[in-house]
């Protein structure tokens, strides 16, 4: 663990140096390693082929040496034996050579100038002894098959250290040569490489840092760097598309909360403009409602008070002809005839009048259900006289129940009938009285085969006070007005469907939620079926 | 013996249309005029109300100072009273007004007509009201 502590810390330091000089690194290192064990590998061979060759080289020297030895020897002279030995002279490595005698005495020698250590002994057989500084070599000297003597030579190792310092030396050279070259080749080379990731990295931290996705990386190859390069730039313009998107999304959006916002801003002002508006309407609609009201109570006291001293007229008129009935003048009898038609006209007008003016007035019991049949027949009790009269055939669905007055409910019929026989055509007149149910409303029809009404007067006819027709036809011209009065005081509406000389069909609406008790049914064709059989 | 009414009418004209309608109806009476609600509530007060009872009150609902309703709401508080009939003068035949009147004993409504022949026969119900109250008395007086 200790050990491999530095190690990583190198491996570590090594992971964050920039990409050049990692690819520097690791060119250099291959190469250096490969160049140290090939010089190293030169070197263990050839001192081993050295060796052997020296060995070899050595054997052929001492054989020829004892060869050329044995006739000294066998002739017993020392001096031409040093003289054979003295052509060693030649071999600057060799520094004993020593011939001894059969019984080991010393015969010839030869010592290198220069050394002091003398011939080891001789072996009595062959033999090549290394050690750390030289060779020693003995071989027997023989003749014809008898041993004359052994040679001795030692020869230095020098011869090797020499090449291994020379092969060193070389090996050294080619390294650093090599080492040299490739430092140049590889810082060349390396921007093949490197240059391309690290303008990627450029480009890459540039578009991060500036968020520029518009930027794209040089390509410089066309291998995988080159890929690399292309994948990178293609994913830049997909990035860049996609925040071009995001960026109009966003705009977009932006727009429409800036919209929304001022939507709402107007809105506000318009709330504010809407609730001032509402206050004001608030008030003139109170206004309105007390001036109404005013109006109501003055149109009630009004018609209610004035037909006493009315009343009074008539009857004392009445009185006046009654008591002078002798006395009196055509002219005189022609003027009360026409006070009498007067107030009587006017008698008529102030009766209509507070029934019209009691519609809008509040009532102190609470509504009760009204069921519309009796009403519808006691509006015919009422109308007896007319209806008999003027033969009319009256026809009545099923009517529903509904929570109100009888005192309104009566007028509205009976001045709805009592029109529609009226204003009869010259067939006897045929009235139906029909009730539906739609649209979350009741819907009553009253038609009739009269005379019909035009459609520029459809309006008009709802108007207090406001006839269509002359004296021949009698009628103060406060019945719709009083029907319309009825209907609207229920929240519903009235109008007339008719054409002129095509009869008429007076329709009114009211409020489901009046109804009490549903007497009619949905559909309501059978029913009326039924009933004009 | 002659019937005494009490009248409480405030319009002179009417007063005059009635006592016609008396005579026509041939009704020998003595007619007493209160000419508004005040004068009777205050004959009424008085001692000589304890003795001279009417044989027919006639009231006009539309009184000055103290109208109908008023007075009928003080004489249910009198319970020698109780024995006179009454009946109302209105001029208007409203049901309203009539229902407002349902706690109070009250004999007859009559409308005023707005005619002379119909004001007319008021005579008759008049005289009509005078024998039914005597007959209730004798009744009473059978039964006492």
């Amino acid at each position: 663990m200790k050990s491999s502590l530095p190690f990583r810390r190198l491996a570590r330091r090594l992971r964050d140096t920039p990409i050049r000089q990692k690819l520097m690194l690791i060119v250099m290192t291959t190469t250096a390693l490969a160049l140290l064990l090939a010089g190293i590998g030169i070197l263990l061979a050839d001192s081993i082929l050295y060796r052997s060759a020296l060995k070899s080289d050595l054997s052929t020297l001492t054989h020829i040496i004892a060869d050329n030895t044995t006739a000294a020897l066998s002739f017993e002279d020392p001096a031409a034996a040093t003289e054979t030995l003295g052509a060693l002279r030649a071999r600057s490595h060799v520094m004993n050579a020593c011939v001894y005698r059969k019984d080991g005495a010393l015969f010839a020698r030869y010592t290198r100038s220069g050394v002091t250590t003398a011939c080891p002994s001789p072996k009595t057989a062959e033999d090549i002894h290394f050690d750390a500084e030289a060779i020693t070599v003995s071989r027997p000297i023989v003749n014809k098959g008898a041993r004359l003597g052994t040679l001795v030579i030692v020869y230095d190792l020098g011869a090797i250290y020499e090449r291994v310092q020379l092969y060193g030396t070389s090996v050294v050279l080619v390294f650093l040569l090599s080492t040299l070259i490739a430092f140049l080749l590889s810082s060349q080379l390396r921007s093949l490489i490197a240059t391309p990731i690290v303008e990627l990295a450029r480009v890459t931290s540039h578009v991060s840092a500036s968020r520029d996705y518009s930027i794209r990386a040089q390509k410089f190859s066309g291998d995988e760097l080159g890929l690399l390069v292309d994948g990178f730039n293609e994913m830049l313009s997909g990035i860049q598309s996609r925040d071009t998107d995001l960026r109009n999304a966003l705009l977009a959006r932006e727009r429409a909360l800036r919209d929304v916002q001022e939507a709402r801003d107007s809105l506000e002002s318009t709330l504010v403009g809407v609730a001032q508006l509402n206050a004001e309407l608030r008030t003139s609609n109170d206004n309105l409602a007390r001036s109404n009201e005013d109006l109501e109570r003055f149109a009630f006291i009004a018609s209610h008070d004035l037909q006493e001293p009315l009343r009074m007229i008539t009857i004392y008129s009445q009185l006046l002809v009654r008591s002078y009935a002798g006395a009196l003048d055509t002219q005189a009898s022609a003027f009360l005839n026409n006070i009498e038609t007067g107030t009587k006209r006017m008698r008529e007008l102030l009766a209509d009048l507070l029934a019209y003016a009691e519609i809008g007035a509040r009532l102190d019991e609470p509504a009760q259900p009204v069921d519309m049949n009796l009403v519808v027949q006691k509006v015919r009790d009422n109308l007896a006289f007319v209806v008999n009269e003027s033969h009319a055939t009256i026809t009545v669905g099923p009517l529903p129940t509904i929570c109100g007055f009888e005192s309104h409910f009566v007028p509205l019929f009976q001045n709805l009938v009592g029109n529609a026989i009226k204003y009869r055509s010259h067939q006897p007149p045929h009235i139906e009285i029909v009730a539906v149910f739609t649209n979350g409303q009741i819907k009553i029809c009253v038609s009739d085969n009269g005379i019909g009404i035009a459609p520029e007067y459809h309006s008009k006819i709802f108007v207090a006070f406001k006839r269509l027709h002359g004296k021949n036809i009698p009628g103060t011209g406060i019945g719709l007005a009083i029907c319309q009065r009825v209907v609207e005081r229920y929240g519903g509406s009235i109008w007339v469907e008719s054409e002129l000389g095509h009869g008429s069909n007076f329709v009114f609406t009211l409020p489901a939620s009046l109804i009490a008790e549903p007497a009619f049914s949905r559909d309501n064709k059978e029913d009326r079926g039924q009933t004009l059989q | 013996m002659t019937a005494t009414i009490f009248l409480v009418e405030d319009n002179p004209a009417d007063v005059e249309l009635f006592r016609m309608a008396l005579q026509e109806a041939s009704l020998e009476c003595e007619l007493v005029l209160f000419e508004d609600g005040r004068k009777f509530l205050d004959y009424i007060d008085s001692a000589e109300s304890q003795v001279a009872l009417p044989d027919l009150l006639i009231l006009d609902l539309n009184l000055p100072k103290n109208d109908g309703a008023e007075i009928l709401r003080v004489l249910s508080g009198i319970p020698h009273f109780a024995s006179v009939p009454v009946a109302v003068l209105s001029s208007s035949s409203s049901s309203r007004e009539r229902s407002k009147l349902a706690n109070y004993r009250v004999r007859e409504f009559i409308s005023k007509p707005s005619d002379l022949e119909s004001y007319m026969k008021i005579g008759q119900i008049i005289s009509g009201l005078l024998l039914r109250s005597d007959s209730h008395d004798q009744h009473n007086a059978l039964h006492k």
